[in-house]
C-alpha cells in the first residue's frame, strides 16, 4: 500500500528554499518555520515541488537514483520513505487523497 | 548538478536524510492546508452565483460595466443581505437568483406608504428608480449578473488571446490541448481565490501562473522550479475539494 | 560635536534634564539619568559619540533612573524607562551603566526591523564583515575585543544589523561588554583599553565594558558585505582549530541567533540565504591562546 501512496509538496507556494552544496535550506510561509534538509531529504522535496500531481515511492527512488549517485549499501527506499515521513510531519510534504 | 563533485548519498547514512528544524509557530496555518476550492465544472452549475467581479451569466460583452436599466423595473430583485452572503460563503446555492419577482417581497419596500423604509410610494431610497443601491442599475451586485466575463480582460488580468472572444463560462467548456485544460482550472481557481476558498492560492498568483506560461513558457513556484501548464493544472487540483 | 567636546558641566546638565541625544550609528538615542555612574560611563564610552541637538529626531528616548520610594535609600535600585515605561524588573543602583547598555539593546533588537537583527559580534577588514553568531558563554565578546585590539574595525560587539535592502553589514558602534574571566584577559591581552569599573553581582556575573576604538566610531557610517560567518566555542585547553563549516549549518546559526528573523518572516529567509551565500563559513574552536586566534583570523582575511 505505501508504495502505490502518492505524495506531494503540501503548499509549494509557500516555500522558499536555496541550495548550498548537498542540502538545501527550506522556508515555509505556512507554518513559519525553517528546516536544514540533509542531502537527501533535499533531493525528496524537490522533486515533490517539481511533480505536484504527486510521486509514489517508486517514482521517488527512481528520480533520486537518477540525479545522485547513491551509497551500494543505502536501502534507497527505506531512507526515501523515512524521508517522506519526516517531511510529513514537518508539514512540508503530505500524502494525496486516494 | 555533477555527480563527480557530489559526495555519494549513503556514506553517512545517518545524515543522508537528516532534517534540522527551526519551529517559529506550534501550530501551521490552517487555511493554507485546507482544500475547499471547487472544480471548473461546479463553478459552471453555480454560473450565476460568481463572486464579483466575475460573471458567467449574461451575455458577453467584453466588460463587467453595467448596461441596461431594465433591471430596475422587470423581474430582478434580490435580498440584497442575503447576495451579500452568498458571496463571501462562496457560492453557495441561492433561492434568489435574480428570477424573483414581487412587487411587495423586498423587506426595504411595502408597495406603498407602511414600510418603516419609505415614506412614499417611490421615494423611499431602497426602492426609488435608479436611485437605489440595490436596484439600479449601476448596482455592484447587479452588474456581474448581466455581463458574463470574459476570459482574457482587464478584470481577469489573463493575457494573450488563447480564448479570444471566449468567457470565462465558456472556456470551462474547453478540454481540448494543454492550455484549453490550464484554461479551465485558471477560471475555477480565480473564482476560488476571490471567493476566499483557497487563502493559499491568491488571484495575484492565479494570474502569474497564466501569464509567467505564456511569456516565458513556464511558471517557478518557487526560485528554480520551473512548471509548464501540466504540472500548473496538478497543483491547481490539489486546491480542489 | 561630539561628547568629549561639551563644555564642563553639559553632559551633566543635559542628563538631567533634556537628555542627552546621541548618535548611535544608525540610531538616535535621547538618554537621561541622574545616577554618576551613568555620566561616567557615557564620558568614557561615548566619548567619540555625536552629540545631536534636541530638534534632531530621536529613535528612542530612554532613562535609567533610581526607583523611587524607600528603595532610593535602602538598597538602591534603578530601572530603566523606554517612552517613559519601565520594560524590565529594577537591578540594584551600582548597575546602572549595565542596564542602560542592556536596555539599550533591548530597545533596538525589538524595535528596529528594517535590519536583520542577529545576537553576535561583527568586526570589518577590508571591507569585509566577519560575523561571529553564538549564544552567551561561546566567547565571541572575548574574541570581538581581542580582533578590535589588533587592528580589526568594530561594528558591534552584541547585535549585527543587516540592512533588509542592501545586505550590507551597518555598524552600531559601542562599548564591548565583557563578562567574568574574559574581563582579566583582555585587560592583559589590550594593556591599552579603556575600561570601565567590573560592575559584579549582575545576572550575568561580574562585567565591565571596554570603550570602542575612535576610529570605529569615526567610520560608523561605512557598512560592509558578507565576508566570514565564524562560529566561535570556547574550549579551555583544546588546541586550536578552524575548520569549514557547511553553509546550511551556517544558516541555521543565524536563524537561531536573529532577533527578528520571524517578523521579517519570508524576507528574512531571504536575506540570511543572500548573507550565507556569500560568505565564508566556519568553526573555530578556541581554548584561550588570543594572538594564535588573531593569527589564524588575520590569516583568513587574507586568504580571501
Amino acid at each position: 500500500m505505501t508504495e502505490q501512496a502518492q505524495w506531494r509538496a503540501a503548499t509549494p507556494q509557500a516555500l522558499a528554499w536555496r541550495r548550498f552544496d548537498d542540502e538545501i535550506v527550506i522556508y515555509n510561509d505556512a507554518t513559519g518555520s525553517t528546516h536544514q534538509l540533509g542531502a537527501l531529504a533535499s533531493e525528496v522535496m524537490l522533486s515533490l515541488i517539481q511533480n505536484p500531481s504527486g510521486m509514489d515511492l517508486r517514482a521517488l527512488v527512481g528520480a533520486l537514483t537518477a540525479r545522485v549517485e547513491v551509497a551500494a549499501d543505502l536501502d534507497v527506499a527505506i531512507e526515501v520513505q523515512r524521508a517522506l515521513d519526516d517531511l510529513t510531519e514537518l508539514h512540508l510534504a503530505a500524502r494525496a487523497p486516494a | 548538478m555533477t555527480v563527480a563533485s557530489r559526495p555519494v548519498l549513503g556514506q553517512v547514512a545517518c545524515t543522508a536524510s537528516a532534517i534540522t528544524s527551526i519551529n517559529m509557530q506550534s501550530s501551521i496555518n490552517h487555511n493554507c492546508s485546507i482544500t475547499s476550492g471547487l472544480s471548473p465544472e461546479k463553478w459552471k452549475t453555480l454560473a450565476a452565483q460568481w463572486p464579483t467581479p466575475y460573471s458567467g451569466a449574461g451575455s458577453a460583452t467584453g466588460t463587467t460595466s453595467t448596461t441596461t436599466t431594465t433591471t430596475t423595473t422587470t423581474t430582478t430583485r434580490i435580498n440584497s443581505n442575503q447576495l451579500l452572503q452568498q458571496q463571501l460563503a462562496g457560492g453557495g446555492t441561492s433561492s434568489t437568483s435574480s428570477t424573483t419577482t414581487s412587487g411587495t417581497s423586498s423587506p426595504y419596500t411595502s408597495g406603498g406608504t407602511t414600510s418603516p423604509y419609505t415614506s412614499g410610494g417611490t421615494t423611499s431610497p431602497y426602492t426609488s428608480g435608479t436611485s437605489s443601491p440595490y436596484y439600479a442599475a449601476t448596482s455592484p451586485y447587479y452588474a456581474a449578473t448581466n455581463t458574463a466575463t470574459m476570459y482574457h480582460c482587464p478584470t481577469t488580468g489573463l493575457g494573450g488571446h488563447v480564448f479570444s472572444q471566449k468567457t470565462m463560462l465558456e472556456v470551462i467548456d474547453v478540454t481540448t490541448g494543454g492550455l484549453g485544460s490550464l484554461g479551465r482550472y485558471t477560471v475555477a481557481a480565480l473564482l476560488n481565490a476571490r471567493s476566499g476558498r483557497t487563502p493559499m492560492l491568491s488571484e495575484t498568483t492565479v494570474r502569474a501562473m497564466w501569464n509567467d506560461l505564456l511569456n516565458r513558457g513556464y511558471y517557478e513556484p518557487t526560485a528554480g522550479i520551473r512548471w509548464g501548464a501540466a504540472e500548473i493544472v496538478a497543483y491547481i487540483k490539489t486546491t480542489i475539494a | 560635536m561630539i561628547v568629549s567636546e561639551l563644555p564642563d558641566g553639559e553632559l551633566h546638565r543635559l542628563l538631567g534634564r533634556s537628555g542627552l541625544r546621541l548618535r548611535l550609528g544608525p540610531i538616535v538615542a535621547n538618554i537621561a539619568s541622574p545616577f554618576e555612574t551613568v555620566e561616567a560611563a557615557l564620558a568614557l564610552h561615548y566619548a567619540s559619540h555625536e552629540v545631536l541637538p534636541d530638534s534632531e529626531f530621536a529613535d528612542f528616548h530612554v532613562a535609567v533612573d533610581p526607583v523611587p520610594g524607600l528603595r532610593r535609600w535602602i538598597r538602591p535600585q534603578a530601572y530603566f524607562r523606554f517612552d517613559a515605561n519601565p520594560p524590565f524588573n529594577p537591578l540594584a543602583a551600582s548597575q546602572a551603566f549595565p542596564l542602560l547598555e542592556w536596555g539599550l539593546n533591548w530597545c533596538i533588537s525589538a524595535h528596529c526591523h528594517q535590519y536583520l537583527i542577529i545576537h553576535g559580534a561583527v568586526v570589518e577588514r577590508a571591507g569585509r564583515a566577519l560575523v561571529m553568531p553564538a549564544p552567551p558563554g561561546s566567547g565571541k565578546s572575548t574574541l570581538c575585543a581581542a580582533l578590535v585590539a589588533r587592528g580589526w574595525r568594530l561594528l558591534s560587539d552584541e547585535l549585527t544589523l543587516i540592512d533588509v535592502e542592501t545586505r550590507r553589514f551597518v555598524p552600531l558602534p559601542r562599548p564591548v561588554s565583557l563578562k567574568n574571566e574574559s574581563i582579566r584577559i583582555i585587560a592583559e591581552f589590550w594593556p591599552e583599553a579603556r575600561m570601565s569599573p567590573v560592575v559584579h553581582d549582575t545576572l550575568k556575573g561580574s562585567v565591565a565594558h571596554v570603550r570602542p576604538p575612535s576610529a570605529s566610531v569615526q567610520l560608523a557610517d561605512q557598512t560592509a558585505v558578507p565576508g566570514w560567518i565564524v562560529l566561535p566555542a570556547f574550549r579551555a585547553g583544546e588546541p586550536m582549530a578552524l575548520t569549514p563549516l557547511a553553509k546550511s549549518t551556517g544558516f541555521m546559526r543565524l536563524v537561531e541567533n536573529a532577533f527578528n528573523y520571524s517578523v521579517l518572516g519570508r524576507r528574512g529567509f531571504d536575506i540570511l540565504a543572500d548573507v550565507v551565500a556569500a560568505s565564508d563559513c566556519r568553526e573555530f574552536r578556541y581554548g584561550g591562546q588570543l594572538n594564535d586566534a588573531i593569527a589564524v583570523f588575520d590569516d583568513l582575511a587574507r586568504v580571501r
